[in-house]
C-alpha cells in the first residue's frame, strides 16, 4: 500500500482539531499513519524529544510526510497512541526507588490491553522502546498480574514458554536437523554402551 | 509472536520486579532460562514485611507486599530451600521494612548463615521496626549489626520464659544507639540500657511479670507519684546538668520509661 491512499487514523477521535492544535503524522512500519496530538506525544519522552528537535511549523505537520516509526507495526502503534491521548496531560510518574512501587490499572488501560499475548508483548516492546513511562508500568504490572496464584506449569502456557524437557528436546532436534551425523555417533555410542563397553576409551 | 523470554532484559526485569514475592519463586521454576535471568538480574523486593518463624517442625517465611499477605511453609527438613528463598529476599529487598524474627530453636551456623547475607548486601538492609525473639544476644546481634542505623527507630525484644538474655554488646551498637523506641518482653536483664542520652527523645517499654509484692516495692522506690490523664502512676525526674527529663509510667504490667527534652 502505497503512502498516499494509506488510510489516516484519527486516534483522538473525540477532539478533532477545532482550535489551533498541532497534530504530528507518524507512520507505522506497515505504512499506516496516525495523527496524534502535541500533548499525547509528551507522554512519549523518544517522540517528544524527537518533534522538539524536528521543530515543526503546523505548515510543516500537514505538508511534510509522515514520521516513520521503522520498527512498530500499525495494530500496535494504534494501541499506543490511544493509550496517549487517554492519557494526554498527567504527571509523568518517577520511580525513585525509595517506596513500594504500586501501579493500578485504570478500566481504560484494562480495555485496552485486553488482548492476546503476543499483542500485549509487542505493545510493551513499544513502550519501552518510545519511552512511554507509565504504559510500560501498567503492561508490565499486566503480565505481572498474570502470573499470580499460578503454578510454574500454568505460567508455561500463559508466557508461551517451553519446560526444561521440552527445551532440550527443542535444541537436540534442532542439533540434529544441522547435523544429521549427530544422531549415528550418539546410537553409535549407546550401541557400545549396551555391548558392555567403556570402548572409546 | 514474542514470549516473555524474547522482551529485552530491562523489561524482563520491570515484569519480575512487579511479580515480586513470592510469585517469583514459581517464576524459577517455569524453566532454566527464566531461572538464570530471576537469579541474575537480582530483582528489587519491596516488601513491607518481612518475618520469619521457626519451630520444632517447620519453618515459615512471611512477607507483606502492597497489603497482601503471604504465608509459605518449608518443613524442618527442607532447610536448604527454606533458606535459599530467606537468602534471595534478604539480598533483593530495596525499600524500608518492618522486619520479625521468631526463633527459639538452636539451629546450629543459623544465624551466622544470615549474617552473612545480610554482610554481603551492597547496601545495609533497611529496617525500621525490628522485632526478634529468641535466646542468646548473639543471635541478636547478628543481625541488628548489619541494618542501617538511623532508619531503625522501633525495637522490639522478646526471650523465653523469662530466662536471663544479656544486653551489654548490644547497647554499644550504633543501630540501638540512634533507635527511638524499644519494647522488652519476657526477659531477665541485668545490663544498665537505658536512656544514657538525655538529650535525645527515647521512649521505652518493658513488660514486666510482678512477683510477691514487687509492684509495691517499685512504688516505694520511686517515691511520691502522680496519676496521668491514662490512669496511669507517673514520676518525673530531671537529669543533673541538663534540661533533659525522665517520665516513668506504670500501668499494669507495662513500665514506661520516656526523655522528654
Amino acid at each position: 500500500m502505497s503512502v498516499e491512499n494509506a488510510p489516516v487514523v484519527d486516534v483522538d477521535e473525540a477532539a478533532i482539531p477545532v482550535e489551533k492544535k498541532m497534530y504530528y503524522r507518524f507512520e507505522s512500519n506497515d505504512k499506516k499513519e496516525f495523527r496524534v496530538s502535541e500533548l499525547a506525544i509528551q507522554q512519549s519522552e523518544t517522540l517528544n524529544r524527537l518533534v522538539e528537535a524536528m521543530g515543526y511549523t503546523s505548515e510543516d505537520v500537514e505538508n511534510k510526510p509522515a514520521i516513520a516509526i521503522e520498527n512498530i507495526d500499525g495494530k500496535t502503534l494504534k494501541l499506543v497512541f490511544q493509550w496517549c491521548e487517554h492519557h494526554k496531560g498527567e504527571a509523568i510518574p518517577v520511580d525513585d526507588g525509595s517506596v513500594p512501587k504500586i501501579v493500578e490499572i485504570p478500566e481504560f488501560d484494562a480495555k485496552l490491553m485486553d488482548i492476546d499475548n503476543g499483542l500485549l508483548f509487542k505493545l510493551i516492546w513499544a513502550a519501552d522502546y518510545l519511552n512511554i513511562v507509565q504504559l510500560l508500568n501498567v503492561s508490565c504490572k499486566k503480565v505481572a498480574n498474570m502470573a499470580q496464584g499460578k503454578t510454574p506449569a500454568q505460567l508455561r502456557r500463559v508466557y508461551l514458554l517451553p519446560s526444561d524437557e521440552e527445551d532440550e528436546a527443542a535444541k537436540r532436534a534442532a542439533q540434529e536437523a544441522q547435523d544429521p551425523r549427530a544422531r549415528e555417533v550418539e546410537e553409535e555410542f549407546e550401541e557400545r554402551k549396551r555391548q558392555g563397553g567403556n570402548s572409546f576409551f | 509472536m514474542p514470549t516473555l523470554l524474547e522482551m529485552p532484559p530491562e523489561i524482563m526485569k520491570e515484569i519480575v520486579d512487579f511479580v515480586g514475592c513470592p510469585g517469583i519463586f514459581t517464576l524459577r521454576n517455569v524453566c532454566h532460562n527464566l531461572r538464570n535471568f530471576v537469579d541474575n538480574i537480582r530483582p528489587s523486593f519491596r516488601l513491607q514485611k518481612l518475618g520469619y518463624y521457626i519451630s520444632s517442625e517447620s519453618l515459615f517465611i512471611l512477607c507483606d507486599q502492597n497489603d497482601k499477605k503471604y504465608k509459605r511453609k518449608f518443613d524442618i527438613s527442607d532447610q536448604d530451600k527454606f533458606f535459599k528463598m530467606l537468602e534471595m529476599i534478604l539480598k533483593c529487598q530495596k525499600s524500608t521494612l518492618t522486619f520479625s524474627i521468631d526463633d527459639t530453636s538452636q539451629m546450629p551456623g543459623f544465624y551466622e548463615k544470615v549474617n552473612g547475607i545480610l554482610e554481603s548486601r551492597p547496601s545495609p538492609l533497611k529496617v525500621h521496626k525490628l522485632s526478634i525473639r529468641c535466646l542468646y544476644q548473639y543471635q541478636i546481634h547478628s543481625i541488628l549489626s548489619t541494618l542501617e542505623s538511623g532508619t531503625l527507630e522501633k525495637i522490639k525484644f522478646s526471650g523465653r520464659d523469662m530466662e536471663t538474655l544479656e544486653l551489654n554488646e548490644i547497647v554499644g551498637l550504633e543501630q540501638w544507639k540512634q533507635a527511638k523506641s524499644f519494647d522488652m518482653y519476657s526477659f531477665i536483664m541485668s545490663s544498665p540500657i537505658f536512656l544514657t542520652r538525655p538529650d535525645t527523645k527515647r521512649l521505652f517499654n518493658i513488660y514486666v511479670e510482678w512477683r510477691w509484692d514487687g509492684e509495691r516495692q517499685w512504688h516505694e522506690t520511686l517515691g511520691p507519684f502522680r496519676i496521668s490523664n491514662n490512669y496511669s502512676y507517673e514520676w518525673r525526674f530531671w537529669f543533673p546538668n541538663s534540661t533533659g527529663t525522665l517520665r516513668v509510667a506504670h500501668r499494669g504490667n507495662q513500665i514506661t520509661f520516656e526523655t522528654l527534652n
